[in-house]
């Protein structure tokens, strides 16, 4: 098999320096944002690496650069004993590194072995046409490799499972005889026993000399899998230790790894009596028998890693999925929503987490982004009260510190903040008494972060409910007064704010027994 | 993921005859649909399945089955070419004009005709490789330039006196085989396998299905595309060389309308316009549909008025089937 | 910044030399006028006579038999040299039609000839060159009675002519298929009118079939082809124009049938060397030169200001046959 590397030298000798891969001094800047300060990752050959972090700790943003998508502002990069510039996707393929993206991308309607050789067919003899034949051999020798004999080379990738898509990733990384191979996220989308077979293939190709870069959220699958770990937090390093030095509290810790600073201006208020509960909430596939309650004057935390379902399960209870079973209560009383319109009429009002995508209306003014949905309250027969309309928006931006020259800028010009205090200023109006927030601070800057805390803090002391989605630890703990932890669509823990802990937290979110 | 677990069981070699063949069947369902057609109109006129009428149904097809054939190969990279028609109109004028008797070997004629296909080709595969104007927009610019060219070239005037060697191209029978017949079959054994065996060919496929991963996978996509331009641009030029063999007449409105027939046949043999889907024989297939329907009505006499619209019908009604059959697989 | 700069200077220096080349003519008129010393009315007829005559011209196409109508325009300019003719394609639009009516009165032209892409659709035309106080002249085809003049030939008479020569050559009997234009145009609609009259008056003629050709060759030979298959006994093809004609005798030449007629309008070059050939039984030709020139003519006296005694101006549709075949031959010389 001539795509595999011959067996290298120095494998099974336990600890040794032979690195595959030496990155240090990596700094890149995005605008407004240190994404990676001087951090360095040195893979072992012949290993299994975990890349380890929170959401925006700057993993990607690193392996991005180690592929050529993005380019490093600066810092050296050895492969294979050699300083290497990447380029681009091709030149690190070429090279030897490539990754298999959370986000499979197949060329849907071409073969499995046309995808694994895609740029690279390989010709008959007569120098003109693809040998078929030929690709078909190597891909099914690879295939077989893998155990994988199932699939076949010629099937269209379209009809294989995301399991086998993603096998197919890995025997076109083994193609390019790859010596280092990044997997993004590789279990978040298959089943346990895939899953171990994947891992089984992963340990035999290191055992070949292949070295991995393993990122996943799953605790328990690094302490299976991984020879070493890297931690990084907030685009810095923090260590790497050999797996078997490490347990998962110490990795936790590593990865939280500071005190919870008192920017969040949570106010202490009188918590009423129950006026939101959920029931047994179940959409298939998404989440399953959810149950908590929110009183007035609380906040809830919503925390969980991605696709813990958190979004779906909020999207669902403001009806914009269909539940398929479950039941939900406001003041006691059974209500049926069937729509936004229902959860709208029952007073809920929901602030997504994408606010270009799915919140505002990006080329209109700050005015009628406000206005939108409460309209109705604004018009007489079948003009708008602009008077009227005007006033109410010009005691909004005041009231909500929206630093906009008027009300009348067209909202894609305001930072980050200031429309995320638009969108919160145009649900108020419709008056709410539940009010639902997706990743509330996400993208926005220090400053406005806590502004938007001191406004979620205000409306729980006017009773509103609020249950804030947020993936942020410090945010989740310093303004919640429950934590509802999801993990892969089910409730496996509420916390109350005096016995939280971030270890706790993520100890639950990962699935951990505790 | 878009595609959540669809854990469906795959199928594994199966050489049987009848699994083959449903594959087939599975693969070209307009061939289907043109066989239904070919049975119905036997049925409905005794004048429609003769040798005669059948090799005038494929020789009237030709022409725009030559053109669709290399429209097919852009719309699987998902791009689309306006300007056929008008290539042709240049074509016939430029062409005519250089094969009066005794001004050239019949040879130098064709490489003037075909050029004129290539230099069009190479600006709008330029404009879309290079360039990155949206396909449509590139198009639609040479095509009415195109067409203005031939206007200005010919002033607007046939030109006529052509030599009969190059008639012969258009309307001549070689072995009893009408000539575009044989072009055509040419081309498109040529293109299947320029398509479905050669690196360029599965790179057209690979750009239309997910260009991100051909760029990864170190495909020249710029040169893809511009290849894929020239080819259709070339061929839309044989066929306007071929059409002004068969009318004996350069004419600077030959061809108008010729660009939407070809996709139309393209689309209705199951290219896809999103790209990546598409085969040889699907727009044949599509060609022939159109040419069946046109000719069958023709033979039975329908009224003009009719004939547009039931033509219309038909089509949609042809895709739509191909389209259910599809789902339900 | 530098480029729109450069634009504004190029336009100035512009509009200053037209200025003063203005001046100039002017200033040569005015003595011009005073060594004459000739009498008022002399010197009002050679202002106008240096007064340059611009015609703007508005045609559904230039292609083919229209083409001929603008050369007999253009050379009506050259005969002319007062008058300046600007002729503008309306590729088959409507809508672009409009928009030149629009810029030609902009500019302030003193007559407008419109060959119309749609004789239904000019009103708004007609409209606005009344409101603009400028001649509007009808040419091949007539828009309406909201024109000062229309030039051409009656289409029908065409249609007419054709059927009624196509009925002597067959003895009155026989059965006859038409080959129609595009069945939106007016003069595909007038002719075959025509051509059924005709047919309608003897007995022991038939119209057996009937298709659009769409002006085209290519088009009616696959037509042809399959009226060939369809065994309908067709001892004649009549056709809207010579395009069409030529299109149906290759496919029967092609299926080798030589008992069949053909007959076509407009007398184009390559009709009559089929002609010559005896493969084409006969001809109308339209007088496209002709209409060209008398439309400009007809512009340019409206234009400076004469009446016309009769709205219609005549140009005769001529029977082509083969006797008569050198004399429509020399025209192309």
């Amino acid at each position: 098999m001539r795509w595999f590397l011959p067996s290298p030298h120095n494998w099974g000798i336990g600890m040794n320096n032979d690195y595959i891969l030496e990155m240090e001094h990596i700094c890149k800047r995005f605008p407004g944002v240190i994404a990676l300060d001087d951090v360095q990752l040195k893979v072992r050959r012949g290993t299994v690496h975990a890349l380890m972090g929170e959401n925006g700790a700057g993993k990607s943003t690193l392996m991005k650069i180690l592929i050529g998508i993005n380019k490093m502002d600066g810092g050296n990069i050895i492969f294979d004993g050699k300083e290497v510039q990447i380029q681009n996707t091709h030149f690190a393929l070429k090279h030897g590194i490539s990754m298999i993206f959370q986000e499979l991308s197949p060329i849907p309607h071409m073969t499995v072995m046309e995808n694994i050789y895609v740029g690279r067919e390989q010709l008959s003899a007569n120098r003109i046409f693809i040998s078929k034949k030929q690709m078909a051999e190597d891909t099914a020798n690879i295939l077989k490799k893998l155990e994988m004999e199932s699939i076949n080379p010629k099937e269209k990738m379209v009809n294989l499972s995301v399991a086998k898509t993603q096998m197919v990733e890995i025997c076109k990384a083994i193609s390019y005889n790859s010596k280092l191979i990044i997997m993004d996220e590789p279990t978040s989308a298959i089943s346990e026993k895939e899953c171990d077979h994947l891992f089984k293939i992963v340990k035999q190709l290191t055992r070949e000399g292949v070295s991995f870069i393993f990122i996943t959220h799953k605790m328990d699958e690094v302490f299976k899998l991984a020879d070493d770990i890297t931690v990084f937090r907030d685009g810095k390093f923090i260590c790497t230790e050999l797996a078997s030095n490490m347990n998962h509290h110490m990795l936790v810790e590593k990865m939280v790894g500071r005190e919870i600073t008192q920017m969040f201006p949570k106010e202490e208020v009188d918590i009423g009596d129950v006026y939101i509960s959920f029931k047994n909430l179940t959409k298939k596939g998404l989440f399953e028998n959810v149950s908590f309650d929110v009183r007035r004057g609380e906040i809830i935390g919503l925390a969980g890693l991605m696709g813990a379902g958190r979004t779906e399960l909020m999207e669902t209870i403001f009806g914009y999925r269909k539940l398929d079973s479950g039941e939900i209560y406001i003041n006691n009383k059974k209500v049926t929503i069937k729509g936004p319109k229902d959860a709208i009429a029952n007073k809920m009002a929901l602030i997504t987490e994408d606010r270009k995508l799915t919140g505002l209306y990006l080329p209109l003014s700050v005015k009628d982004n406000m206005i939108m949905p409460s309209l109705r309250r604004f018009s007489r027969g079948l003009l708008l009260q602009h008077r009227s309309i005007d006033k109410i928006c010009n005691e909004n931006r005041v009231n909500f510190d929206i630093k906009t020259p008027s009300i009348n800028q067209i909202v894609n010009n305001l930072s980050g903040g200031n429309q995320q205090k638009v969108l919160i200023a145009r649900w108020l109006m419709t008056d709410p008494e539940i009010i639902i927030l997706d990743e509330p601070t996400r993208g926005i800057d220090v400053g406005s972060k806590s502004e938007i805390h001191k406004l979620i803090s205000n409306l729980a002391k006017q009773g509103k409910c609020i249950i804030m989605i947020s993936s942020e630890m410090p945010e989740v703990i310093g303004m919640s007064d429950q934590i509802v932890v999801m993990y892969k669509g089910t409730v496996k823990a509420i916390i109350n704010r005096k016995n939280v802990t971030q270890e706790l937290i993520l100890e639950n979110a990962s699935g951990l027994e505790t | 993921m878009a595609h959540s677990s669809n854990q469906k069981p795959i199928k594994i070699e199966s050489n049987s005859f009848g699994s083959q063949f449903s594959k087939v069947i599975d693969k070209l369902g307009i061939i289907v649909v043109l066989i239904f057609l070919l049975i119905l109109m036997s049925l409905l006129t005794d004048k429609f399945l003769t040798p005669m009428n059948l090799t005038n149904v494929v020789r009237q097809i030709s022409f725009i089955a030559l053109i669709a054939i290399g429209v097919t190969s852009i719309i699987i990279t998902t791009g689309i070419d306006l300007s056929s028609g008008s290539v042709v109109g240049l074509t016939s004028v430029v062409v005519a004009s250089a094969a009066h008797p005794g001004q050239f070997p019949l040879v130098v004629t064709i490489l003037i005709g075909l050029s004129v296909g290539l230099v069009v080709g190479l600006i709008n595969g330029f404009l879309v490789a290079y360039a990155k104007l949206p396909p449509f927009i590139a198009t639609m610019g040479t095509w009415t330039t195109v067409r203005g060219l031939a206007l200005l070239y010919s002033n607007g005037r046939p030109v006529n006196d052509l030599k009969d060697e190059f008639t012969y191209l258009g309307g001549g029978r070689f072995l009893g085989v009408p000539v575009p017949i044989l072009v055509l079959i040419a081309v498109a054994i040529l293109t299947h396998l320029l398509l479905t065996s050669t690196r360029l060919g599965r790179h057209v496929f690979a750009i239309g299905g997910n260009e991100q991963a051909a760029i990864i996978g170190g495909i020249n996509v710029k040169i893809v595309k511009l290849a894929v331009y020239v080819y259709a641009s070339t061929l839309a030029a044989l066929s306007g060389l071929l059409l002004t063999g068969r009318i004996a007449s350069g004419q600077s409105a030959l061809g108008v309308g010729y660009e939407l027939d070809a996709i139309a046949a393209a689309v209705i043999g199951g290219t896809s316009l999103t790209g990546g889907i598409g085969s040889i024989v699907g727009t044949i297939s599509g060609a022939l549909v159109i040419g069946v329907i046109n000719n069958g009505m023709d033979l039975l006499n329908v009224n003009m008025y009719w004939q547009q619209i039931a033509k219309g019908m038909i089509i949609v009604i042809a895709v739509f089937l191909d389209s259910q059959k599809k789902k339900a697989k | 910044m530098k480029i729109s700069k450069l634009i504004s200077v190029l336009l100035l220096v512009t509009l200053l030399l037209a200025m003063t080349a203005g001046c100039a003519s002017t200033a040569a008129t005015t003595t011009a006028a005073a060594t004459a010393a000739t009498t008022a009315a002399a010197a009002e007829t050679t202002a106008a006579a240096d007064q340059k005559i611009v015609i703007g011209v508005t045609m559904e196409s230039l292609q083919d038999f229209l083409s001929y109508v603008g050369d007999g325009l253009n050379d009506f300019a050259k005969a002319n040299p007062n008058v300046e003719i600007n002729i503008l394609d309306a590729k088959l639009d409507v809508a672009t039609q409009v928009k030149q009516v629009e810029s030609f009165i902009s500019q302030g032209v003193d007559a407008i000839i419109i060959k119309c892409v749609d004789k239904d659709a000019t009103a708004p035309i007609s409209a606005m060159c009344k409101d603009a106080g400028i001649p509007l002249i009808a040419v091949n085809v007539d828009i309406g009675s909201d024109r000062e003049a229309y030039v051409g030939s009656d289409h029908k008479l065409s249609g007419v002519l054709e059927a009624e020569e196509l009925a002597k050559q067959m003895n009155y009997k026989g059965n006859v298929a038409i080959l129609v234009g595009d069945p939106s145009h007016n003069a595909a609609q007038t002719r075959t009118d025509g051509a059924k009259e005709v047919f309608a008056k003897y007995p022991d003629m038939k119209v057996v079939a009937e298709q659009s050709g769409m002006w085209d060759r290519a088009k009616s030979i696959t037509i042809a082809e399959n009226w060939i298959q369809s065994g309908l006994e067709i001892n004649a093809i009549i056709a809207n124009n010579d395009e069409m004609a030529i299109g149906a005798l290759k496919a029967y030449e092609q299926a080798k049938i030589t008992n069949v007629l053909f007959a076509g309008i407009d007398g184009t070059k390559d009709a009559l060397s089929y002609m010559q050939e005896g493969k084409l039984a006969l001809s109308v030709f339209q007088n496209g030169y002709e209409q060209g020139f008398k439309a400009a003519e007809t512009a340019t006296k409206l234009a400076m200001g004469e009446t016309l005694s009769e709205p219609y101006v005549d140009v005769a549709y001529e029977l082509i046959t083969p006797d008569k075949i050198d004399m429509y031959l020399a025209k192309y010389k």
